[in-house]
Formats: structure tokens, C-alpha cells, sequence
């Protein structure tokens, strides 16, 4: 689901019990989507949510995560090894942290609900089975993590020491720099079924780091082919990698793409190019949102003119939460419903400022 | 000497470096301060009664004689001065419920423009620019402002010339929309952005964070 203020993955393994893949917040409700979701078909997070994925620290991805992890408080807790270091867990200690920005809070939240509970964090690692359930009378499920690499790791790491504050700095607001380095890409298996969750995992020319790195250590695990994906970083041009569509996913593979919901909506990915680039690989495409400039709620109109004659534009980045949901049963084809904004992408398709 | 006998008269012009007293000696400089605070009172008032400046004269004189006697031993009566005001003596031997019941006239201000926030945000700097920068605005308060979540691109002929340390990827500042009135009526509207000048971090600060930091890992069980 997405945008919202974000994109979240909700996915269930079989026997009532699912997996949450990131967290995002519903802008009505102001609460994370994906109990949300659950809540609105019965479920109770607390019991069946098993596992909980941070893919990388991006505040888009991570909104709502303390909420959820204390939610769900059978499930194991799972993000990028980077998140376990000194490095990056002394970033996120509170006097870095502003007094408005709920990201890195998020994440804190989610620390201190695991630690209070005693629960196990897993070092999402290249190779590393996240979740495995074996069970008689249930599919065999596995969720693979596929990164991020070493050489990533060690970037990310580097990079958040390079901001590292010292003393008779003034305090300031803790930022996630590139935050895509450390993004966890993950193939979850269900029997014969395979879907690949791409998080927001970009192309690098270095055959140590980005979706070279993923092609090579699925090549290693000799895994399936996914015949569903979650294309990476919201289908922006510099995420795409010929090799993630030739050898990890399927001939006719459905595809779905939460949008970009920050910055100016020209240029936001998914473009138009970007769309019809990707609808001509994938057999279905489905986008849980089109990009619109929401407006703000009604000003005072001292306000508006304020802004404006200062020159300063502001964009709301409340936008509506599109819900694309994908269901298969065994041996069969998956079957798509679409919810609130969400759309199919139809050869030529023009996303645009109007819905079609 | 007597500090308190040459506490300045209250009508007169107020100059501390025409101070009589030895600045290194702690009673010339309770004195000091007692004339500091209770000028201070004189200018903050806008009056030429100084009956309207009797009861911070008397707290200030009270604290004074009670300093005063802690320091030098004497009973709390002892020694007092007088003083160029109208009913000194009785202002002298005062009983503490005195300064109790006394309460100043209102402050009469001079008249000047009035300014009203319509609309705030507290924001944080997410990218720099040559001619602008980026940032994430939370509002705090304004019809359709209070509780979005926004961005902004701001120019940097908005930003006032602050210091660069402040204006950083990270740097929190405060963004208002205000008009401003005169006290003919007009009115002027009007944006500002502060950076907020938030405490420095402090040795202390950053080893505490490092100490609980290592405290989190350490509780954490990690697979």
C-alpha cells in the first residue's frame, strides 16, 4: 500500500499468520497502515503478525514502525545489520533527534518495544533465511533477505560517521543522507510461489553493491524466480537492472509500484517513461497511487499571501493511501483488487496531475 | 561604610559605572544589584511616581537587609538606611506580609504596532542549495496548518544572514506568518524564518549517548 506517507508490504504465509514489511502512516487515521489493514479484515496483529521487516531507514518506509513492532509483539523484528552497529545506533540516540521528526524516533521505538520484550532482532544479511516455517498442513515458507552487501554496509556505516556531531556543535535534526544503501531486498517463498519485495534497492556500476549484488547472491541460493514484484524505488529509472528482470523473476511477472510521494510531482518517479518501461516487461502493472498536488487544507488567506510573497512553496505531503492486493491460491494465477487510488497501467498510460 | 546609605535615589539618573562601590566586595555587589533591579523597575514602569515603584523597592530592600544580616551577623533591624522615597522609615522596618499586600498599578506601554502569528511551523533543513533550501515543516498552529506535514522550498534571499553553523542539513528553525498593525490600523504581512539556536552538544552529552547506546546493544538479542 501507498503512498500515504510512505509504502508498507503486508503479506500473509498461510495458516493466519503474516509478515509486515515496512510501515507507513494512513494520513486520515494517522495510523500505521498496515495494522490498519489488518485490523479492517479481522486479524489481530498481535497474534499473527510474525515478522517485522525494516528495509532501510527512510522515513517513508519506517513511519509508524515503533507502533507496529509494539503491536505485534509475537513477531521477530528484522532490519539491515548496519541498523545493530554503534555507528548508526548512536545516530539515533535522542540527542540527535528533533522534537517534530518521528522517523528516527520510529525506529528507536521499535528498539526499545523488542528490547522491553525480549524478543529477537535478525540481522537481515546477504543469504540469511529471515523466517522459515516447515510446518505439516501449512505451506513451507522461507523469506530470503538478498542485501544489502558488505561493501554497502560498510558505506552506509561511513557515511552516518561522517555526520557524526561533536561537542560545541549546535544540536540538529538526525537525516538519513542516502538511506538507500543499506536497503534489505527480499524473496519470500510459499511452496512453488516466489515474490520479490525490491525496497527501494538502486543500480550501481560496482558489482559489489546495488542489484548486482542481489542478482549474484540469488544466483549463489539458487532460488526460484518470483512471478510477483514489488519494483524498487518507487520504478524510478535508476533502479532499473535488465538482470533483476531476466533472472529473478518470472516471464510473466505482475508488478506493483508505490510512487515517490516527496518533492516537486514533475519528475516524481514513476515518470510516464518509467511506467511504460516497466509495463512493457511486466505481464500486469499496478500503481497504488497517481501522483496529484494535494493541496493543503483551507488557510487563512494572510497565509497563503504570506508564503507567497516570500517565495516560499510548500507541498502537503498528506496524499491519499492506495491499496493494491494480490491473492493466489495454489497452482493458480493471482488475482488483483484495487483499492482507493489505486490503478492498473495500461499500454500507453499517462500517469499525469488528472486521474484517466 | 553603610552600603545601603548610598543606594541612589530612585528620581535620579542611574549609572552603574558611577557606583561608589568596590565591584570585587559581595555586599557592594548585592547593593549594586538591588540598584540594578529596582532601576530597572523605574525604566519598566514609565513613571515619574515613585510611589508605583514602592513595593519592588521594598522586596528589593527586604532581600537585601536579610542578605545583609546573614553576612555581617547583625539582627535583621539593624542598620538600616534611609532613603529618598516617601514614607522610607516606614519602608525600612517593614514586616515581610507588607511586601504581601501591596500590588503595582498596571504598566502603562507606549503605544507602537502590534504583531499577531497567523500561521507557524517548526522545520528542519533537508537540502541545500545555492539559491534555496529544502525542508520539512510540521505546523504548529493556523487554520489548515496546525498538524500537516509538509515540505518547502525556500529561497535563500528569505533566510536572514544567521550563522552558516545553524543553516545546516538537519538545522531546525521556525517559519511564521505574521501581520503585523499599527496603531493607526494599517496592517503589514510578513514571514520569518529562525534558526533556532539550540544548545551546543556538550562532551557530556555525546559520551552519555555513546554509554547508552552501548547499554541498548548490549540488551538486545540479536541472531
Amino acid at each position: 500500500m501507498g503512498p500515504g506517507f510512505g509504502e508498507s508490504i503486508v503479506c500473509h504465509i498461510g495458516g493466519n499468520e503474516w509478515i509486515i514489511v515496512d510501515s507507513c502512516i494512513e494520513p486520515k487515521a494517522k495510523r500505521p497502515a498496515p495494522l490498519l489493514y489488518l485490523e479492517a479484515i479481522g486479524v489481530n496483529p498481535a497474534s499473527a503478525v510474525k515478522l517485522v521487516l525494516a528495509t532501510h531507514w527512510d522515513q517513508d518506509h519506517i513511519r509508524g514502525l515503533g507502533e507496529v513492532v509494539e503491536t505485534c509483539v509475537t513477531a521477530e523484528f528484522s532490519c539491515a545489520n548496519a541498523f545493530l552497529k554503534d555507528e548508526f545506533q548512536y545516530y539515533i540516540d535522542e540527542i540527535l533527534i528533533g522534537n517534530q521528526d518521528r522517523g528516527a524516533k520510529d525506529i528507536q521505538q521499535a528498539f526499545q518495544s523488542v528490547k522491553k520484550s525480549g524478543r529477537i532482532v535478525k540481522r537481515a544479511t546477504p543469504g540469511r533465511a529471515l523466517l522459515r516455517r516447515q510446518a505439516a498442513n501449512q505451506p513451507s515458507v522461507v523469506l530470503w533477505s538478498l542485501s544489502p552487501s558488505d561493501k554497502e554496509h560498510d558505506l552506509f556505516l561511513q557515511e552516518i560517521a561522517d555526520v557524526r556531531p561533536s561537542a560545541g556543535e549546535p544540536m540538529r535534526q538526525a537525516i538519513a543522507r542516502t538511506p538507500n544503501l543499506a536497503s534489505v531486498v527480499s524473496l519470500l517463498v510459499i511452496d512453488d510461489c516466489a515474490v520479490l519485495l525490491g525496497a527501494d534497492m538502486e543500480t550501481k556500476t560496482d558489482a559489489d553493491r546495488g542489484w548486482n549484488a542481489v542478482i549474484d547472491e540469488h544466483a549463489k541460493l539458487m532460488l526460484a524466480r518470483a512471478g510477483l514484484v514489488k519494483i524498487p524505488h518507487h520504478g524510478s529509472k535508476g533502479a532499473h537492472h535488465d538482470g533483476m528482470w531476466n533472472d529473478l523473476l518470472e516471464t510473466a511477472t505482475f508488478a506493483v509500484i508505490a510512487p515517490f510521494g516527496r518533492g516537486e510531482s514533475k519528475g516524481r518517479p514513476p515518470t510516464d517513461d518509467d511506467l511504460q518501461r516497466i509495463r512493457a516487461l511486466a505481464s500486469k502493472l499496478y500503481v497504488t497511487a497517481r501522483h496529484t498536488t494535494t493541496k493543503p487544507p483551507a488557510r487563512n488567506p494572510t497565509v497563503t499571501r504570506g508564503l507567497r510573497e516570500g517565495n516560499i512553496q510548500t507541498r502537503s505531503l498528506s496524499k491519499s493511501l492506495g491499496l493494491v492486493r494480490l491473492r493466489k491460491a495454489a497452482g493458480g494465477e493471482w488475482q488483483p483488487e484495487l483499492f482507493g487510488p489505486a490503478f492498473e497501467v495500461q499500454m500507453p498510460q499517462k500517469i499525469g496531475l488528472k486521474p484517466q | 561604610m553603610n552600603a545601603l546609605t548610598h543606594f541612589i535615589p530612585l528620581e535620579s539618573e542611574y549609572n552603574l559605572d558611577d557606583s561608589p562601590f568596590d565591584i570585587s566586595d559581595p555586599w557592594s555587589k548585592v547593593a549594586i544589584d538591588a540598584r540594578a533591579a529596582t532601576a530597572a523597575a523605574a525604566t519598566h514602569m514609565h513613571t515619574e511616581r515613585t510611589d508605583h515603584l514602592v513595593p519592588h523597592v521594598y522586596e528589593t530592600m527586604y532581600r537585601l537587609r536579610q542578605l545583609k544580616s546573614s553576612m555581617i551577623g547583625l539582627a535583621p533591624d539593624a542598620g538600616v538606611a534611609s532613603f529618598n522615597l516617601q514614607s522610607d522609615d516606614a519602608v525600612a522596618s517593614a514586616p515581610p506580609e507588607f511586601l504581601l499586600t501591596r500590588t503595582a498599578p498596571p504598566i502603562r506601554r507606549p503605544r507602537g504596532n502590534t504583531s499577531v502569528v497567523v500561521a507557524e511551523w517548526e522545520g528542519y533543513v533537508t537540502r541545500i542549495d545555492a539559491d534555496f533550501i529544502e525542508a520539512r515543516l510540521t505546523g504548529l498552529s493556523g487554520q489548515g496548518v496546525a498538524g500537516e506535514i509538509e515540505e518547502a522550498t525556500i529561497p535563500n534571499a528569505e533566510i536572514a544572514d544567521t550563522d552558516p553553523l545553524l543553516v545546516a542539513v538537519g538545522g531546525l528553525f521556525r517559519l511564521c506568518v505574521s501581520y503585523e498593525k499599527s496603531p493607526t490600523g494599517e496592517r503589514r504581512r510578513y514571514s520569518t524564518i529562525v534558526f533556532r539556536r539550540l544548545p551546543a552538544y556538550r562532551q557530556g552529552d555525546l559520551d552519555a549517548a555513546h554509554e547508552r547506546t552501548r547499554q541498548r546493544l548490549n540488551a538486545l538479542r540479536v541472531e
